[in-house]
């Protein structure tokens, strides 16, 4: 007694994906368009469940639409010809019945698939995620939405520049923390200007205590050479006839 | 981020060590050439102020101009140093230096009160030292500081050999 078209067993959960309404439903202009929805329902369902491991939003809404649908239809099934009318009533409480049914397990689906869901994104947060172009590394217990992973990003950036800056300042290897590593980099850049400074003093003592040279130009061309700079390598480059008479050794000027 | 930075910094023929110290020397000897030095006895304590400020300068443009336009820092910089050489005041710079002594107050005041928000205040401690730092994110400021400081020691060993390589 069961018609082809609503009977249960002719949606099976090996392939629901390959059917489509216009393929189960020539007629789509019915006035069982309730019972359309009671179908679209439990395709919506076989569907969901083929693919509720990948698209975990998309399962919510099948389930919410599916379950407005649900509610909305209490009327019969449709079926094409009126002599199906009488069974179709029949089948009405068949498929009620059925309904039910599956409202329990969907109701348990959707429990299940809550958590379900939760733990696909924590899973897709704990690997790192291909669909994001920044890959984070979330442990487990700390929130997973959005913003925190965004500040967590950029934290984690500020915290890999901090230690490229700490391997660099010779003097803040030993200590862990934030400030006083920055504390460190200032204390070290501050001293460093002032060497710059101190440098230039004696530079400028340097420079008003030594006669100019004439040939001075020479020293570019000559370069500081391919080995490494080194001003006491420079002293002992004998190419100037020395003109000097304060300063012995001024000579590296125009190497 | 910075290996490429590395191996070009190490790189023997066109490191910034070489770059910079051909443009400071040069300097040098046109500061040299350009003004005579004057007797020890004639020149007063802000000559020799301004003097040991003019090569200072020269040593930080020379160090800006071969890092070139790549970094943040050395293009604000650069315009820092034309903006104090076009106006032939040099007291900007007298400036940052009395700047650098209400820094060493306040971070004692801040090392007092060493729990509250020291990474903001040293950050904001930061983008006064790096030239170019007030309007920058903290992660490049960061990464500006690395490349600054890196420079700021390569200067200061040039100049160091410079200096000793005076025995007088």
């Amino acid at each position: 007694m069961d018609h082809p078209l609503i009977n249960e067993s002719s949606f099976s959960t090996d392939n629901p994906s390959a059917y489509s309404l216009a393929e189960i439903w020539p007629f789509s202009g019915e006035p069982g368009n309730a019972g359309l929805g009671i179908r679209v329902g439990h395709l919506g369902r076989f569907v969901e469940t083929h693919v509720s491991m990948e698209e975990s939003t998309v399962t919510v809404t099948d389930q919410s639409g599916a379950r407005k649908r649900k509610e909305g239809s209490s009327e019969m099934v449709s079926t094409s010809s009126a002599d199906n009318l009488n069974s179709s009533k029949g089948k009405r409480a068949k498929i009620v019945g059925s309904k039910d049914e599956d409202g329990a397990p969907k109701g348990e689906d959707e429990s299940s698939s809550a958590p379900e869901n939760k733990t696909t994104e924590s899973l897709k947060g704990s690997e790192p995620s291909k669909q994001d172009y920044i890959h984070v590394r979330v442990r487990r217990g700390q929130a997973t939405d959005n913003h925190s992973l965004a500040e967590r990003a950029r934290r984690e950036k500020i915290s890999e520049r901090m230690k490229f800056l700490q391997d660099l300042v010779p003097s803040c290897n030993k200590v862990i923390g934030k400030a006083i590593v920055l504390d460190e980099i200032i204390n070290y850049i501050q001293s460093l200007q002032r060497q710059v400074e101190f440098m230039s003093m004696k530079l400028e003592a340097v420079n008003s205590t030594t006669n100019l040279n004439p040939s001075v130009e020479a020293f570019s061309s000559k370069d500081v050479g391919a080995t490494p700079f080194d001003a006491s390598r420079m002293l002992f480059v004998p190419q100037a006839a020395g003109e000097y008479v304060q300063c012995s050794h001024p000579e590296w000027l125009h190497m | 981020m910075t290996l490429a930075r590395d191996t070009a910094m190490k790189n023997p023929t066109n490191s910034l060590k070489r770059r910079f110290s051909l443009k400071f020397l040069k300097t040098l000897v046109r500061i040299r050439k350009s003004r005579p030095p004057p007797s020890p006895s004639a020149s007063s304590s802000w000559e020799i102020r301004w003097r040991a400020q003019k090569i200072k300068l020269a040593a930080y443009s020379s160090m800006a101009l071969s890092v070139g336009s790549k970094r943040t820092w050395s293009r604000a910089l650069t315009m820092k140093l034309r903006a104090t050489m076009g106006n032939r005041r040099w007291s900007s710079w007298k400036g940052s230096k009395k700047m650098t002594k209400r820094r060493i107050v306040a971070k004692k005041n801040m090392e007092k009160r060493h729990l509250e928000k020291d990474m903001n205040s040293g950050l904001q401690q930061l983008r006064q030292l790096v030239p170019g730092g007030e309007s920058m994110d903290p992660r490049s400021l960061l990464e500006e500081t690395a490349h600054f400081v890196r420079c700021l020691e390569t200067q200061v060993r040039v100049m160091r050999s410079i200096v000793e390589g005076f025995p007088c």
